[in-house]
């Protein structure tokens, strides 16, 4: 079995305004997640919090980056055994609902 | 750090003392279902610093109106707090570990964990824990009166009068053991239940004849241990799977004797004989609670020790004078309890009765034709009953001979004193 990694990109991140909207997102997040734990797939994972800064050899910069552009929001590890079932379970994510996106990218082995 | 002892408003303490008592419990086991059973420590800890911040905070600030939902929110802060600490470090309960270690899932996980009938059923399975049958016994009792009833290791040492070195000890045992023995954190199902809940069953009521018997100290922890029982053995009746006819019965039985556990000492604390009690002390709420159990525990065909102790009991709490009792029907219920469990104690308390029955030589009689009665020879009660029936038959020597072997055996100051004043009319 593989391990893969989610990416979540979007525009309005996770986080939301009121107490109300937050817990909703917590409540479809924890589904998501807790069914994938529950067929012992889940391995990881964390929301990120918005901002950061963005360094390169030129120098570092503040986010957020251009408006309106997806961020980074979080990301997620699950064990498939290839990509087709790392897309089916990546199918109820919550990101879909912000009209975000998911990245899936299979963890690389590396040689000795 | 040390706190300031200046900073500890003495008013906090007899609140903090008591709610270790009541609530305690229920954080250790919601805390051990969420942790994993190997974190059972850590449960513990967490819980002892979330006591020792209300201690503090209380003192400063001031008591909250509902000190016992603080000590709940404080302790899921803790939690979450713990588990970010150690989520690179330690795994938690096997089917929650991955979700407590993602923030995506953390917080609302912990939330449902610490709902009212989770944080029941969670009592329930550390019961099970606590009963897991690796523990030894007295383990087993040391370690439930420790997390689920809240008791620290000095009261529960001058329980049992023993030191809290000895209890010390056991309770590392029984940690250890948990430990290693309870990978899930659940409650067993099909024949493994009926096991484990015989054993569970057994442990509780032998907690309970602890707190009941003499030779447990004379405190307030006996009264408070019998109703630990009690509560124990309802939540048990309460949950669908172990609310069975033998668990009804057990709790009739707790029921009937915690309603006589009042008239069983007199003004000075010594002790009385069941004969002398006042029965209008005896709690008459409490018998009608036994009453209610022993009736929900007439279903189904089996027959355990359970119901016969309990209609035992309940043919002394029925009597309204001493007089009254009903000595032949007791008789046939330790027929029938011979029959299940033929034990030197069960025959040794069937003589009493013969004794009320046929007279005190009969009842000598029957004790000496008890197979494997020698056993007995170093158990106090043998020599006090021995003593007894030799004084009525008019044999003060042979009674002497018993009540000063028996002074020698029994541990109990009010006990003692009891045997003395025997002791003292045989001359």
């Amino acid at each position: 079995m593989k391990e893969y990694l989610l990416v979540f990109r979007s525009t309005t991140g996770h986080l939301r305004s009121t107490p109300e909207e937050s817990a909703a997102v917590s409540e479809q997040w924890k589904n998501w997640i807790g069914s994938i734990a529950q067929a012992g797939k889940f391995t990881g994972g964390q929301p990120l919090m918005p901002g950061g800064r963005l360094m390169s050899k030129s120098g570092i910069t503040d986010a957020p980056f251009a408006e309106g552009k997806e961020v980074l929001t979080g990301y997620v590890m699950v064990k498939a055994d290839h990509y087709d079932e790392a897309a089916e379970l990546s199918k109820g994510c919550p990101v879909f609902q912000d009209n975000g996106s998911l990245e899936i990218r299979e963890i690389a082995t590396m040689d000795m | 750090m040390a706190t300031e002892d200046r900073t500890i408003q003495p008013h906090v303490l007899p609140l903090i003392a008591s709610l270790t008592r009541s609530e305690s419990g229920k954080l250790i086991a919601v805390l051990t279902r969420i942790f994993g059973p190997h974190n059972l420590t850590l449960a513990e800890d967490v819980v002892q610093d979330v006591l020792i911040k209300a201690i503090e905070q209380w003192s400063a600030g001031g008591v909250p109106d509902n000190p016992s939902a603080w000590l709940f929110i404080a302790a899921q802060n803790k939690a979450i707090d713990t588990i970010r600490k150690y989520r690179r470090q330690r795994t938690f309960a096997a089917d929650i570990s991955t979700l407590l270690e993602s923030e995506y899932t953390a917080a609302i996980t912990l939330n449902t964990c610490f709902k009212d009938e989770e944080i029941q059923d969670d009592q329930l399975r550390m019961m099970f824990a606590c009963c897991h049958p690796s523990i030894s016994r007295e383990g087993q009792t040391a370690l439930i009166m420790k997390t689920l009833c809240g008791f620290s290791v000095p009261q529960i040492a001058k329980a049992f009068i023993t030191s809290t070195d000895t209890i010390e000890k056991r309770l590392y045992r029984a940690r250890q053991a948990f430990r290693e023995n309870n990978a899930a954190f659940d409650m067993p199902a099909g024949t493994e239940l009926q096991n484990r809940l015989a054993n569970v069953l057994a442990t509780i009521y032998l907690l309970f004849n602890e707190a009941y018997s003499a030779s447990f100290h004379e405190s307030l922890v006996r009264k408070d241990l019998a109703e630990d029982t009690i509560r124990l053995c309802t939540l048990l009746v309460e949950h669908i799977t172990t609310k069975q006819p033998q668990t009804c019965a057990l709790l009739a039985l707790l029921y009937f004797h915690t309603s006589r556990l009042s008239g069983r000492i007199d003004e000075q604390g010594d002790l009385l004989l069941m004969k002398d009690q006042h029965r209008d002390l005896w709690d008459r709420q409490m018998i009608a609670q036994g009453i209610y159990y022993l009736t929900n525990a007439a279903t189904g065909d089996s027959m355990s020790r359970y119901h016969l102790e309990a209609a035992i009991a309940y043919e002394h709490c029925k009597a309204e004078k001493y007089k009254d009792t009903d000595w032949r029907t007791i008789l046939s219920y330790y027929d029938l309890l011979v029959k299940l469990m033929p034990s030197q104690i069960v025959l040794l308390n069937r003589a009493i009765v013969i004794k009320e029955l046929e007279g005190p030589a009969a009842a000598l009689e029957c004790i000496r034709q008890i197979p494997g009665i020698d056993f007995l020879q170093e158990y106090y009660l043998l020599h006090g009953i021995l003593g007894e029936l030799n004084m009525e038959i008019g044999e003060p020597q042979n009674a002497r001979k018993h009540y000063e072997k028996a002074l020698k055996l029994c541990v109990s100051p009010a006990e003692k004193r009891f045997l003395l004043k025997k002791l003292s009319c045989t001359i």
